[in-house]
Parts: C-alpha cells; sequence; structure tokens
C-alpha cells in the first residue's frame, strides 16, 4: 500500500519509503514554505513515510 | 531527526540556527524569542495594556496566545471587513471568538459595515485596490478601538518573512521613505496614535505555523483572503525562501542587520504634520483623514461595489 500526500485540495499517491524531502522536491515546494504531519503528528524533512501513512503539507506562507 | 536538546522525537528542524527541536523544546524556544524581541526592540512592558490585531490566521493567534504565555495583558481586536466571497471574514471571526473563548481572553469586535454601512469590498473604486482600501481602515479602526480603550500598545502579528520580505520590496525600489520608517516598533507620531509593534519579527512563518499547530490552536489555513491573491509580497517570500534553501539564516541575518544599519535612511523620514481630521479627530494628512474620505466618497457615490 501506497502512502497518500495532500497539498492544497490535491491528493497523490507516493511510494513508501518516500522522504519527505522528496515529496517536496517533487512538488517544487521549499521546506520554509510548508509545516509536514503525518496523522497529528509534525514530522521533520527526513521522515520516510510508511506504508498508509497521510502525509499532509500545510502551507505556511500567506500573502496579503 | 532527534531534538537536539533532550534526544526525544524532533517536529521542526531548525537549519538556521542548527537546531532540531520537539515540541516542548520548540515552544519554549518560541517563547524566548517573542521576549527577545520585545527586549531588544523596547517593544512593551509587563504593565503595558496590549491589544493585538487578530485576524484569525495562524501568526496573530499565535501571537496573542504567545503574549499571554509569557505573563502580557493582552485583549484582542477583531475587524470584521465584510468580506463575504469564500466567507472569509464570517469564518476567520468565528476563529478568532472560539480561541478567545477557550483561552478566557477578551476580544472586542469591530464590525464595520456595522459601523459605517459599508464593508472593505463595498469602499473600493477604480483603480484603488482593495487591499489598499482595506489597510487605510485597518489602521484607522486599529488605532480608534486602541485608543477609545486606553491600551498602551498595538501588537500585530507580522513575522520574519513579513519583514525580510517588504524590506526587499523596499530595496528593490529603493524607496527611501518606507525603508526609514520599517521596524519591528513604529513610534506613535501624535498624542492620539498608538506605537505599533511587531513582537513575532524575529520568527519565521514556518515557525509560527508550526507553533500555531503545537499549540492547537485552530486558526484559518486552508483559507486565505480572496483579495490576497497574486499579491507580490507572496513572490518576494518565495524568491527569499529560495536563497534559504541555499543559505540557510539569510533572512534572519537580512532583517536583523538592516536593523542594525537603519539610522542610515533615517534622514528620508518626512516631518509629520499634526493635524486632526474634522470628521473624526483623529491625525491626518489633510483636512479629512484617509479613512473619512474612503467613506464619504462612497456615501455620495451611493452605490455599492463588488462584495
Ligand atoms: S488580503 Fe487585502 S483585502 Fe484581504 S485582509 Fe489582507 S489587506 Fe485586506
Ligand atoms: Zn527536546
Ligand atoms: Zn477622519
Amino acid at each position: 500500500m501506497p502512502a497518500t500526500v495532500k497539498f492544497r485540495g490535491s491528493v497523490r499517491e507516493v511510494e513508501a519509503g518516500t522522504r519527505v524531502d522528496e515529496v517536496l522536491a517533487m512538488l517544487g515546494l521549499s521546506r520554509e514554505s510548508v509545516v509536514a504531519r503525518v496523522g497529528s503528528r509534525l514530522v521533520t524533512e527526513d521522515y520516510r513515510l510508511r506504508d498508509g501513512d497521510v502525509l499532509e503539507l500545510i502551507h505556511a506562507i500567506s500573502g496579503g | 531527526m532527534r531534538c537536539t536538546k533532550c534526544g526525544r522525537r524532533a517536529v521542526i528542524n531548525l537549519r538556521a540556527h542548527r537546531l532540531a527541536l520537539c515540541e516542548r523544546h520548540f515552544v519554549e524556544r518560541f517563547l524566548e524569542v517573542v521576549e527577545r524581541a520585545i527586549r531588544r526592540y523596547s517593544l512593551m512592558s509587563r504593565s503595558s495594556r496590549v491589544l493585538v490585531a487578530v485576524s484569525g490566521g495562524k501568526d496573530s493567534l499565535a501571537l496573542w496566545d504567545a503574549l499571554t504565555e509569557l505573563g502580557y495583558r493582552a485583549d484582542g481586536l477583531y475587524i470584521d471587513l465584510g468580506i463575504r466571497r469564500q466567507n472569509y471574514s464570517r469564518i476567520s471571526k468565528e476563529k478568532a471568538e472560539a480561541f478567545a473563548e477557550q483561552r478566557g481572553l477578551r476580544l472586542r469586535v469591530f464590525n464595520l459595515k456595522e459601523e459605517h454601512g459599508f464593508a472593505v469590498p463595498e469602499l473600493r473604486r477604480g483603480s484603488r485596490e482593495v487591499c489598499s482600501v482595506c489597510g487605510i481602515v485597518k489602521r484607522h479602526v486599529m488605532n480608534r478601538v486602541a485608543l477609545e480603550g486606553s491600551y498602551h500598545v498595538l501588537a500585530t502579528g507580522h513575522n520574519l518573512d513579513d519583514e525580510a520580505s517588504v524590506l526587499l520590496s523596499n530595496l528593490l525600489r529603493w524607496n527611501l521613505e518606507l525603508l526609514a520608517r520599517q521596524g519591528p516598533r513604529a513610534e506613535a507620531w501624535h498624542p492620539k496614535l498608538l506605537p505599533k509593534v511587531k513582537p513575532l519579527c524575529l520568527l519565521t512563518e514556518k515557525e509560527t505555523a508550526t507553533y500555531a499547530l503545537v499549540r492547537g490552536i485552530d486558526y484559518v489555513y486552508e483559507l486565505e483572503c480572496p483579495f490576497s491573491a497574486g499579491a507580490t509580497s507572496i513572490a518576494m517570500k518565495e524568491a527569499l525562501n529560495r536563497i534559504e534553501e541555499h543559505s540557510p539564516g539569510t533572512k534572519l541575518y537580512f532583517y536583523t542587520q538592516f536593523l542594525r544599519h537603519r539610522t542610515a535612511f533615517a534622514g528620508e523620514r518626512p516631518s509629520a504634520e499634526a493635524v486632526e481630521c474634522k470628521n473624526c479627530g483623529l491625525p491626518a494628512s489633510g483636512e479629512v483623514c484617509s479613512f473619512c474620505r474612503l467613506l464619504l466618497k462612497s456615501r455620495l457615490r451611493g452605490e455599492k461595489g463588488d462584495n
């Protein structure tokens, strides 16, 4: 079973074992601009996704 | 990654400081940095009555939470701008109210439409962007409520990314007047104005978001003001974050070194004439202040803008 990545309303799947910083690179995001959460836990960019994990990337940058 | 201080699981990696921190040590450090900014830039004292401008977003709620944790006497002010698109004003007001209620804090709510008959999008005219109208409204209302409530200082949730991105855009245009004025504390240049302070100015946007999440603050994170899309500030922030990726610590260094050398721009500050608005009595640059001018024009036209 792969892991799920949620970002700004979009949902995609990645292979288990992918690191959070690899996901960020895939999406072209800077680690400065998002907070990564798996379930209710905040994780650092070296976290490796496990089967069934739901990674939520919370956009931290606001305009205005 | 493990916490540099205690070895527990880290929730954030602060590359600029070569620190990975667990929840507990992150919150501890966050509060220390807020206190450091308050002292270093003389923002307020423990006896100050502080009014925090609260939008329902992460920064202002994190600020209110942190000031309260540090033992400052801070009330909140929510300005209902009457933005109906995506229910922005309604939802953000609910977040601010729920936060205040859970923590037993006092939130003042100012409803622009009820007080003056116009919501922010209805005050927009011609080339005047909503955000510039909104800025005039917020400055006026914040000051008026703070004055009437006998507060000593107004605090806003501007963080390091906000400050560094404004600094970058002011520098790119060499706007010396704005450069002379930028900083964590804006002095009151008239007895009817309050000093404005930014206690989160040494903390990044990622840090304030992390703080809000760790502290269980329910803020509007999926929802942005519908008028903020495409703001140049976002482009500036993204550019700075790209540099930060390569050289961690650049944003903080850029901003704090600017503050050290800011006096170089001091001569550019125009001397402010202390005139009072004929209509509302607050300080103005002409006979009528820009807020009252907006209202008067809208009343004359009678028509409503797009909300
Ligand atoms: S984005 Fe513009 S209109 Fe929306 S709250 Fe901010 S200043 Fe006001
Ligand atoms: Zn720790
Ligand atoms: Zn006026």
